[in-house]
């Protein structure tokens, strides 16, 4: 008899989601699949919309990610309004981002992951949590709180506030930086690299201990997407959109974001809310993909700073070139923490940086606009169309976790078939099962929007494991 | 005083910090930071320091440490709409918090705690809302009681830079504002 086993709700990942592995006759996993079963429809919504709500309607999908979607939003009406934003707006928005990332990566190493590697995926889950973090690792805790909270800074004092911000609007941003501002900001950036070096320092140190996890967690060759500057540095606010192959060639050096669709197709399946994203020139699904701070790593020629280039040297002779495994998401944030840092230093650096000229105002000059930028968790893509009066006709976000629904379902297989066995379960197979997504950073807030089918399939099986009825409502 | 213009932990451990916390878009829920908009304009200048946000979490332990009392100002559902009750906060380790959209008051000590070593008296001012449905603003009977509120707070405040922890002992809950 087949047998089915559910973990639901997955932990420590921001969203709802659960994970059901099948079982076959002799209790051996036969497959697995990572079902997300929360569902928002923004897309719809603001449908009618007049253009300039738009970044702030969008930041409002998720209160981790806010920045990624209000920058995309505004980057999609800069094209409807057809201006191009002062650049000392441009260096402004940037810096948010980088603050964005810094944040969001600290709460994903620190808070979600790290209670995993220090202290154990076989450990007492009521106490594997930032908490009992805390009360073994101290000091590698209060680090992840310094770390999220400078990013966190930043973007209050230049947006107004942690969460949700209406600061970045379309044409730029509401207001020039305050050179207080820039000086109190430039002098908490010593801290931050402190904690990135000594995280970077313990976890490089530690990667010894997880040799079997970095083996099996979503280890596999896949296509790999993100921005790149364009001298093909590491980019995470604009540039054209490099996809490379499994041994690193690049199938497209960089696609402008007008054609994304030329080169990503979505595909729908009944069992969850989550899309699949393709590379259309191989089809589906054989055209999976990975992006976010793994995959940015893998395709760029450097970073462009001087310490996350040391660092990123490094971390390519991992597996000499091209990493797979989905366990290296941990170490490549870090890395993109380091280089945040530093860019953002240089930002603040240019005397540019407090021009009072950050905004270009404009009404509806084009009926289109696409913005595409690089969340924390991977390339982002908001499409617009809008009526002459300028209201919102149709919309379409690709978002970051979207990318990567194909390579986390593959990656729960791998570690179901690795870890799993049908009459042996064990608390730390299953937070193994876990893991894996975790590497991937899900944003499952973010991510769940599908539209063209409501994915509601009811099935009637019997104990044997026979389906004796189905109903789908579409 | 430090370079940055902030007091140390021990200048602030004489201090109150009043945290109010809640959704502004979700009516009655947004109380705490309703109250401590207020606070901000009308309490004694460095008598205590009021912070508005969204929910309690986990970084506000780095807050809270430095300072000797922290009284939360929260919204429930249940009971008399616009009543209000007050109780201290203790300090409980074998709760595991919820980390990122909830944290109880008592997680939040526990991680002061754990993180810094020390953990500030902590009362929660919890007042029963009306109305919990998508808007902004309060409703009737919040804005009638809302003035209660802020004496009641002020008279905390006042009790414990006169009286210290011995402010504490007494029936937090006995003020003539409760029903």
């Amino acid at each position: 008899m087949t047998k089915q086993i559910v973990i639901d709700p997955i932990t420590r990942i921001e969203g709802h989601s659960k994970i059901t592995i099948q079982l076959d006759d002799n209790g051996r996993v036969e497959d697995a699949r990572f079902h997300v079963t929360q569902y928002r429809g923004f897309e719809r919504f603001c449908e009618g919309r007049p253009f300039y709500e738009m970044p702030s309607l969008m930041g409002r999908i998720c209160g981790i990610c806010t920045i990624s979607h209000e920058l995309a939003s505004a980057k999609a009406c800069d094209e409807i309004m057809a201006v191009q934003i002062p650049e000392t707006a441009d260096m402004l928005r940037r810096i948010v981002n980088l603050a964005s990332v810094i944040q969001s990566h600290a709460l994903s190493f620190f808070y979600l992951s790290s209670p995993d590697f220090l202290l154990g995926l076989e450990s007492d889950p009521a106490t594997r949590n930032i908490f009992g973090l805390a009360q073994k690792h101290p000091e590698i805790a209060r680090d992840g709180v310094r770390l999220r909270r400078f990013g966190q800074e930043i973007i209050e004092w230049m947006a107004g506030k942690r969460v949700h911000p209406n600061w970045i609007v379309p044409g730029g941003v509401g207001s020039p930086l305050e050179p207080e501002v820039r000086d109190r900001i430039l002098e908490t950036i010593p801290e931050a690299y402190a904690i990135v070096q000594h995280s970077l320092d313990w976890f490089k140190r530690s990667l010894e201990n997880y040799a079997d996890e970095i083996r099996t967690f979503g280890n596999f060759p896949t296509l790999f997407m993100g921005l790149v500057s364009p001298t093909g540095g590491l980019e995470l606010y604009d540039g054209s959109v490099r996809v490379v192959d499994e041994r690193g060639s690049m199938l497209v050096p960089g696609f402008a974001p007008d054609s994304y669709q030329e080169y990503i197709g979505e595909a729908v399946e009944p069992w969850t809310f989550m899309k699949f994203p393709y590379y259309k020139p191989v089809g589906y699904p054989d055209g999976i993909y990975r992006v976010g701070p793994l995959a940015r790593l893998n395709i760029i020629d450097a970073c462009g700073t001087p310490q996350a280039d040391q660092e990123w040297a490094e971390f390519r002779q991992l597996d000499r070139g091209m990493n797979f495994s989905s366990f290296y998401f941990h170490y490549a944030r870090l890395i993109e923490c380091l280089f945040a840092i530093e860019r953002l230093e240089q930002h603040l650096n240019d005397p540019r940086i407090l021009d009072k000229r950050v905004r270009a105002y404009a009404g509806p000059n084009s009926g289109e606009g696409i913005g595409i930028t690089e969340a924390p968790r991977g390339t982002l893509i908001h499409h617009y169309r809008a009526d002459s009066q300028g209201r919102i006709t149709w919309s379409n976000l690709v978002v970051a976790t979207t990318h990567n629904n194909l390579a986390m379902n593959r990656g729960v297989k791998q570690v179901a078939h690795r870890y799993v066995e049908g009459d042996r379960l064990t608390e730390g197979m299953l937070n193994r099962v876990e893991a894996v997504i975790r590497t991937f950073d899900p944003c499952l807030s973010c991510s769940t929007h599908a539209q063209d089918r409501l994915a509601l399939h009811v099935e009637l099986v019997s104990p044997d494991g026979e389906m004796l009825d189905q109903i789908w409502r579409d | 005083m430090s370079s940055d213009g902030t007091e140390s932990p021990d200048q602030q451990a004489q201090h109150v910090l009043v945290i109010g916390y809640g959704n502004t878009l979700r009516g009655d829920d947004g109380i705490g930071r309703y109250v401590v908009g207020h606070l901000a304009q009308t309490i004694r200048a460095g008598a205590a320091r009021v912070i508005s946000c969204q929910q309690l979490t986990i970084d506000l332990a780095e807050l809270i440490y430095r300072f000797g009392f922290v009284i939360l100002v929260d919204a429930c559902e249940g009971g008399v709409p616009g009543t209000f009750t007050c109780q201290e906060v203790r300090l409980e380790t074998d709760t595991p918090p919820s980390l990122l959209h909830h944290m109880q008051p008592s997680s939040l000590l526990a991680c002061s705690q754990a993180l810094y070593g020390a953990t500030p008296r902590m009362v929660l001012l919890t007042v029963v809302g009306a109305v919990f449905d998508y808007g902004e603003g309060l409703s009737p009977v919040l804005q009638q009681i809302l003035p209660d509120i802020l004496v009641r707070i002020e008279s905390l405040v006042y009790d414990w830079v006169t009286m210290g922890p011995a402010a504490l002992d007494g029936d937090l809950c006995s003020g003539p504002d409760e029903s």
